[in-house]
């Protein structure tokens, strides 16, 4: 201002010395001799002036350069700005009058979705009270700093780290609000990695994280770090291959070639390290940055394995250790009663009966319990061949005969003469006789079990109907579980392990077959077992006659 | 006409309930032993009809017991027959392809136990001339 004063001054000063100046020359005549004194001065005067305005303009242009320089620095900061950040103004009501780009574009709205919208429109409900905090702070004149979350159009959230500072006009008067807001989702993402890391880390499976395309570990938890050969080799950025020798066998490189080509996110297969077996899954995860992760998880198995094996041996070893006094037993009180001792009393006859018929219960118990064993192992075998399920059933009745006439209770077969059925033969008769079994423990004396083949369609099925007290509600649903249809035997000195109902439903459901029944409280229960109907030509006549002859 | 028959058990009230069962049935003539060696060297004298072989021994099997027998030509064409607890199908499996004539699963009915085997020695095909005199 100063200067702009005084130029003011040179100028009007410059302009009246000019003008004396012409006035002196054109009334050169009438002034006379003082022209010769008056002419030097006014010029030098001149002089001065215009030496000032030079020395003036000098100075003007370089401070017009410089404001130029400056302004292009600041636009080039705010374009960089803007690129970096997320802008927003609002009116001193909160409603947004200025979007930049870099905001649009990371929340997905259009600039006329946002403009005249309240501030909170970018907020989730559970954050308002954030944004009343930076309002009131704001309306202090202060600056709000922190962590805030965008609500993006597609409703995903957009972790930032805002400034949140009152918008002042030129008289200092606050006129709405600034909001500059740096993404901070790759920290955040970052963040929970790290805490998913963490927890991956006390995982006793080993797991790695690696590039699909370079092969690089980008993580190795504890454990895998632990089993490593080596073990002081730090895997991460490391190349797999470098770090194991296991992923340059066929079996880990088949395996990864067959996630990458298939769509399945998950390919699990078995691999070995040395002689131990490891069970492995592959997984893709999500892409990031041009970037294919994927995640490994390998747990060894063989300590599991080995456990199962001793497990299954001490079964074995254990039912072979039972059966042999038990040989002895059943075997001598045979030959008691066989009459191989001399004559017995009636009652002592009676007793021994007990004993010999609870003998022969604690050997179907030892052999439910093996089939048990075997079928929660995943280790009951099946051969499968065409059979007739009425020459199965005829040989069950055959050979349950014994036992059902003990509860005096007779076993009848209806229905179909020939059905043909795919399954496997001695584990179908299993499945028969321990229906017929269970039909005749519930049945009242002088009663009937009768086992129907009957034919629908492509299903055979197979009824066992029994007159007995029927299955209580309340269980019904438990039926085929282990140990409960031991509640439901109307003569406890006759209840089995209650395993053989659980040993017929794996039976029948690893042939393929369905099973249900329907109860009616005193008049009795029929379970219902449907075959598929094989679809091969070969009648089962044939197959049952082959078998008799053979 | 009898049936000569070597019963093998390490078990001594196995082997008396069996030869109280055979008894019952009244055609067999039997001798008895405890171990594999044992049964090697009266098979040799006794030339039984028909072996019956328990097959879990202390330090042997029925099954080896049975390939060194196989290995005297006298007794190379006996029919043998295993008893044993091990009733898994697997395991009469492996008995019947190693040779057997038939396998007895342990308990048995003694009152059945002589029916059963006469019943494998008229089904078997590797009966020996004798036995098969002796069960026309």
């Amino acid at each position: 201002m100063r200067f702009s004063r005084s130029r003011y001054i040179v100028n009007v000063l410059l302009f009246t010395v000019a003008v004396l100046q012409i006035g002196v020359l054109l009334f050169r005549e009438l002034v006379g001799e003082a022209v010769s004194v008056i002419v030097p001065a006014m010029s030098l005067l001149t002089a001065l002036g215009l030496l000032f305005l030079w020395g003036q303009w000098r100075r003007d242009t370089r401070r017009t350069r410089r404001i130029f320089t400056q302004s292009e620095q600041l636009r080039q900061e705010v374009k960089a700005l803007n690129k970096h950040a997320l802008v927003s103004l609002t009116d001193v009501n909160c409603e947004f009058v200025y979007v930049n780009e870099a905001l649009l574009e990371a929340t997905g709205y259009t600039e006329a979705e946002l403009l005249g919208k309240p501030l909170e429109f970018l907020y989730f409900p559970d954050d308002l009270a954030q944004v009343s905090e930076q309002r009131a702070t704001a309306a202090r004149g202060d600056t709000w700093q922190g962590e805030s979350r965008v609500r993006c159009k597609d409703g995903s959230k957009l972790w930032t780290n805002l400034t949140f500072m009152p918008g002042v006009t030129s008289n200092g008067r606050i006129c709405g609000s600034i909001s500059v807001r740096t993404d901070i989702s790759d920290v955040k993402r970052l963040q929970a990695d790290k805490e998913v890391f963490q927890a991956l880390s006390s995982v006793p499976d080993e797991i790695f994280i690696f590039d699909t395309e370079t092969m690089h570990c980008k993580y190795a938890n504890s454990e895998a770090r632990k089993n490593l050969p080596g073990g002081s080799v730090t895997p991460v950025d490391a190349l797999l291959s470098d770090i194991d020798p296991l992923f340059q066998s066929e079996t880990f490189t088949e395996a990864l070639a067959r996630l990458l080509e298939s769509d399945a996110e998950i390919h699990r297969f078995e691999i070995f390290r040395g002689a131990r077996k490891h069970e492995a899954q592959l997984k893709l995860l999500a892409r990031r940055a041009g970037h294919q992760d994927a995640l490994l998880i390998m747990s060894d198995v063989s300590h599991r394995e080995e456990a199962e094996r001793i497990k299954s041996e001490f079964i074995s070893s254990v039912s072979h250790e039972l059966r042999s006094p038990m040989t002895s037993i059943k075997g001598a009180l045979g030959l008691i009663l066989a009459g191989s001792g001399g004559e017995i009393p009636e009652r002592a006859r009676r007793i021994l009966g007990i004993a010999h018929r609870n003998a022969d219960r604690l050997i179907l118990i030892i052999n439910d319990l093996l089939d048990i064993e075997k079928i929660a192992a995943g280790k009951m075998s099946f051969d499968i061949g065409h059979h007739d399920l009425a020459c199965i059933v005829d040989e069950a009745i055959q050979a349950s005969e014994t036992y059902a006439r003990g509860f005096e209770v007779t076993l009848l077969r209806e229905g179909l003469d020939h059905a043909p059925v795919l399954v496997d033969f001695d584990r179908t008769l299993q499945l028969v006789t321990n229906l017929l079994s269970n039909a005749t423990k519930v049945s009242d004396p002088n009663s009937r079990v009768i086992a129907r083949v009957l034919q629908d369609g492509d299903t055979v099925t197979l009824e066992v109907q029994d007159f007995g007290c029927g299955i209580p509600d309340d269980l019904q649903a438990t039926v085929f579980e282990k140990f409960a249809a031991k509640q439901v035997s109307r003569n406890p000195a006759a209840a089995g392990t209650g395993l053989g109902l659980a040993i017929v439903k794996a039976i029948a459901e690893q042939q393929g077959c369905s099973i249900d029944f329907t109860t009616q409280q005193n008049v009795g229960t029929t379970f219902r077992v449907r075959f598929p109907r094989p679809d091969a030509n070969q009648g089962a006549q044939d197959i049952c006659m082959s078998e008799q002859s053979a | 006409m009898t049936i000569k028959i070597l019963h093998l058990d390490d078990d001594p009230d196995i082997l008396e309930i069996g030869r109280m069962a055979l008894d019952l049935n009244g055609s067999f003539d039997i001798v008895q032993c405890m171990s594999g060696a044992e049964a090697i060297e009266v098979a040799q004298s006794f030339h039984p009809d028909v072996m019956l072989l328990d097959v879990m021994l202390p330090g042997t099997s029925g099954v080896s017991v049975f390939e060194d027998l196989r290995q005297i030509p006298s007794l190379a064409q006996t029919p043998v027959i295993f008893m044993t607890a091990r009733v898994q199908k697997a395991e009469v499996a492996r008995l019947m392809a190693s040779g057997a004539a038939g396998v007895i699963p342990k308990p048995f009915d003694p009152v059945e136990l002589g029916v059963t085997i006469i019943e494998i020695l008229q089904r078997t095909r590797t009966r020996t001339p004798r036995t098969r005199a002796k069960l026309a």
